[in-house]
């Protein structure tokens, strides 16, 4: 998703107010996230026009933003909702996937149980039921809540996470031990002949639509006046953590206004070590559990090997999820370090330089 | 009597009129209707019609930066779009003359 919040810091005044509506509307309805995308892109370019040529946004919007909202958002077709369905399953499917993939890592023949071994599947197919009337009864009840001008988003989202914990319980209560055992092979070939399916459709949908098989968020992010936005928010998260901590430092007496870029490099080279720490305990618990896994449990050399084949590849997505926000945060760091540098400031008068000049438009709606 | 009814069908002819006369964005067609005097289309109306009017292949939609720097959408007519549009007009003048006679008086029948 886009940062939503982001696009609507860009607008002021009544501007803002209308792309706020926009978002409260998508936040209570159950778009998929490329329809929405589309819309919510076009809209922000709409009021920005608008704001730039000092258009009234009553022109734009009307006299009511909810119908303006439900007209806007009104060509949500069949085919959309069809792929938004087929996207729930798809999560679902890589779920089975997972989980089918960790039980067949922690057998103790993986190959030779292959075709015999059985999962137990009560749970998931209560869950799975529970979660299809759950979304039922929301999507029944959104339009109801949406006129009813008390229930603001946040009270919406409670009621919603409240009643899902109330359903799930009831499911638990009510299903203590509903036995359902089908084979592992059958589950595991299902859901990666979906996952290949859903792929190969979604792409083929995606192309035609928008002549690339990327979601609408890697494509705008390709596009320079968002990246360029997602940087400058990023900066000053960056830019605000370190005028916090030479407020703290400041006040204790152990920096000065000089000597606080040292500390700002001291912190870098200790993050980089806590890097390398990191890599090393994660390497370290797969090795662990491999040898726990040969030597304590006694399984077979193949065995151990797949397991811990399983355990380095999910470990290598957590990873690389994580390193790739590290990195842009460390490139981001070292970058507003040689500025300051070159501009020959101090670190604090350059942050608070870097502040006044990005300041963000104050919102002056009611 | 509601005026969204009557609405629709002229409101696409002369969207894809405004599409037809070059590549256009949604601010300038709703500017264009609004200036013409329309009423209503800054309801959100528009971007269902836009829909409509691509899934119909009578217009097509292209992305590009817009001067001010987001993404923006682009609409052109197509063949079809042209075609689709000489009907319309057609169609239009034929409903407009035939209710006018009778609306205004200036044929069909008449009291006194």
């Amino acid at each position: 998703m886009i940062d939503y919040t982001l696009l609507e810091k860009q607008l002021t005044g009544e501007y803002r107010a209308a792309y706020g509506e926009a978002v409260k509307y998508i936040f209570t309805s159950s778009f998929s996230s490329d329809f929405t995308e589309e819309k919510m892109t076009e809209l922000f370019d709409l009021l920005l026009t608008a704001q730039t040529n000092g258009k009234p946004v009553r022109q734009l919007v009307g006299d009511d933003p909810a119908r303006f909202c439900r007209n806007f958002f009104s060509d949500y077709g069949i085919r959309e909702r069809l792929l938004s369905f087929l996207h729930t399953l798809y999560t679902i499917a890589w779920i089975v996937l997972i989980s089918m993939l960790l039980q067949l890592g922690s057998m103790e023949h993986p190959f030779g149980d292959f075709f015999s071994h059985r999962v137990q599947a009560g749970g998931f197919v209560v869950g799975c039921a529970i979660g299809l009337v759950f979304n039922l009864i929301v999507s029944l009840l959104r339009p109801v809540a949406m006129k009813n001008k008390k229930i603001t988003t946040d009270a919406w989202a409670w009621i919603i996470t409240g009643s899902l914990a109330v359903w799930i319980i009831a499911g638990i209560a009510l299903f203590p031990d509903l036995k359902l055992r089908i084979p592992l092979w059958i589950a595991l070939l299902l859901a990666a002949v979906y996952i290949a399916g859903y792929f190969t459709v979604r792409s083929i949908v995606r192309y035609r639509r928008y002549g690339t098989i990327r979601n609408t968020r890697r494509q705008l992010s390709k596009d320079s006046y968002y990246r360029e936005l997602d940087d400058k928010n990023y900066e000053r998260i960056i830019i605000e953590s370190w005028v916090k901590q030479y407020h703290q430092l400041s006040k204790k007496g152990k920096v000065t206004e000089e000597n606080f870029i040292e500390k700002v490099r001291v912190n870098e080279k200790h993050e980089k070590i806590g890097d390398i720490i990191l890599n090393a305990v994660c390497l370290g618990v797969i090795l662990v559990m491999m040898y726990r896994n040969a030597f304590v449990e006694k399984a077979g050399l193949t065995d151990t090997l797949i397991f811990g084949a399983v355990l380095s590849t999910f470990e290598f997505f957590v990873m690389r999820f994580y390193r790739k926000f590290t990195k842009q945060a460390l490139a981001m760091r070292r970058k507003l370090v040689a500025d300051c540098e070159a501009k020959g400031m101090t670190m604090p008068a350059y942050l608070n330089a870097w502040l006044e000049q990005n300041k963000v438009p104050a919102s002056e709606t009611v | 009597m509601d005026n969204s009814q009557l609405m629709k069908g002229i409101l696409e002819g002369c969207v894809l009129s405004i599409i037809a006369r070059g590549e256009t964005y949604g601010y300038e067609i709703l500017s264009v209707l609004e200036e013409a005097g329309f009423e209503d289309t800054g309801e959100g109306t528009l971007y269902p019609l836009l829909t409509r009017l691509e899934k119909n292949g009578l217009i097509v939609c292209r992305r590009a930066k817009s001067p001010l720097g987001p993404i923006r959408k682009y609409y052109s007519a197509t063949e079809a779009g042209i075609t689709g549009l000489e009907e319309f007009r057609s169609r239009y003048r034929l409903i407009a003359e035939s209710a006018e006679k009778i609306l205004y008086g200036q044929g069909g029948t008449q009291h006194d």
